[in-house]
């Protein structure tokens, strides 16, 4: 029997969010990895409008220091 | 009318009074170059997700405002790189009208929940920090482990009493059925004579 994916949605169209703000990080968080990279398109399945005002937001984001560029520790 | 948002971080070991020297220069410099403050409130202090100069908490202050020459954004950006109290600053563009925020009690709430919460972690790290943890949690086992006998003992002596109890209970059970057995042995013995009479 062939493996089924579960069928991806953009969560922003699902919650009819039209605009990302950089200060809601909570929201952010949601589609960086742990590596606190941006996870890609094909993976979150969020339209093309929104994955852009999405990636804008996270820079904004990771310039004022509300998110990190990178999670590796660099102390050890 | 176009509407800017610019979210400024200053040095968090600032007192209260400092802050406010900070945010009414801000606030002047930004009505000398012909803006309109719509709002300009302290968003909180919070942890930076990377530490700036060495700082890995700042205070964060929001200034929302609405200008129409552009020019004079240059000048605004230029001047908050210059103050040495400003840790970093972004001015991003609105596409709609803020609201405006005259609460403040709720912010101040937020505030001093956010604050606490920090506070918080601090003093987790600085408690991690000491020598003398060690000894306190050492301490606070001990002390664990000396409350917890006690309550053993409450219930060894919970569960002789509901074993005595238990035991009565047995006996107040096994008594009823003696006195039936005595009963109908005795009706038995009674039917027994008087059948016998009879003969």
């Amino acid at each position: 029997m062939a493996f089924q994916s579960r069928k991806k949605f953009c969560f922003f169209k699902e919650n009819s969010i039209t605009e990302v703000d950089y200060k809601d990080v909570k929201l952010l968080k949601r589609f960086i990895t742990d590596q606190g990279k941006i996870m890609p398109r094909r993976i979150t399945g969020t339209s093309a409008k929104m994955h852009r005002k999405l990636v804008r937001a996270i820079k904004q984001a990771r310039n004022i220091a509300l998110m990190p560029y990178t999670n590796i520790s660099t102390e050890s | 009318m176009r509407y800017y948002e610019s979210l400024y971080i200053v040095n968090p070991n600032y007192e209260q009074e400092r802050l406010d020297e900070v945010i009414k220069a801000v606030a002047d410099k930004s009505i000398e170059l012909g803006f309109s403050i719509i709002n300009h409130r302290v968003w909180g202090k919070k942890r930076l997700a990377y530490s700036i100069e060495k700082h890995k908490y700042g205070s964060f202050i929001l200034l929302q405002f609405e200008t129409e020459s552009i020019t004079n954004l240059a000048d605004f950006e230029r001047f908050m790189i210059l103050q040495k109290t400003i840790l970093r600053n972004q001015t991003v563009t609105l596409s709609v009208k803020p609201e405006v925020q005259s609460e403040e009690k709720p912010v101040k709430s937020v505030e001093q929940k956010e604050t606490t919460e920090d506070s918080a972690v601090v003093n987790e790290t600085k408690e991690e920090k000491k020598e003398d943890s060690d000894e306190e949690t050492n301490v606070e086992s001990e002390e664990d482990s000396k409350e917890v006998p006690p309550v053993e003992n409450e219930i060894v002596v919970e569960t002789k009493e509901a074993s005595a109890e238990d035991g009565e209970s047995e006996e107040k059970a096994e008594l009823p059925i003696e006195e039936e057995v005595a009963e109908e042995v005795t009706e038995e013995v009674t039917e027994e004579v008087t059948e016998e009479v009879q003969e």
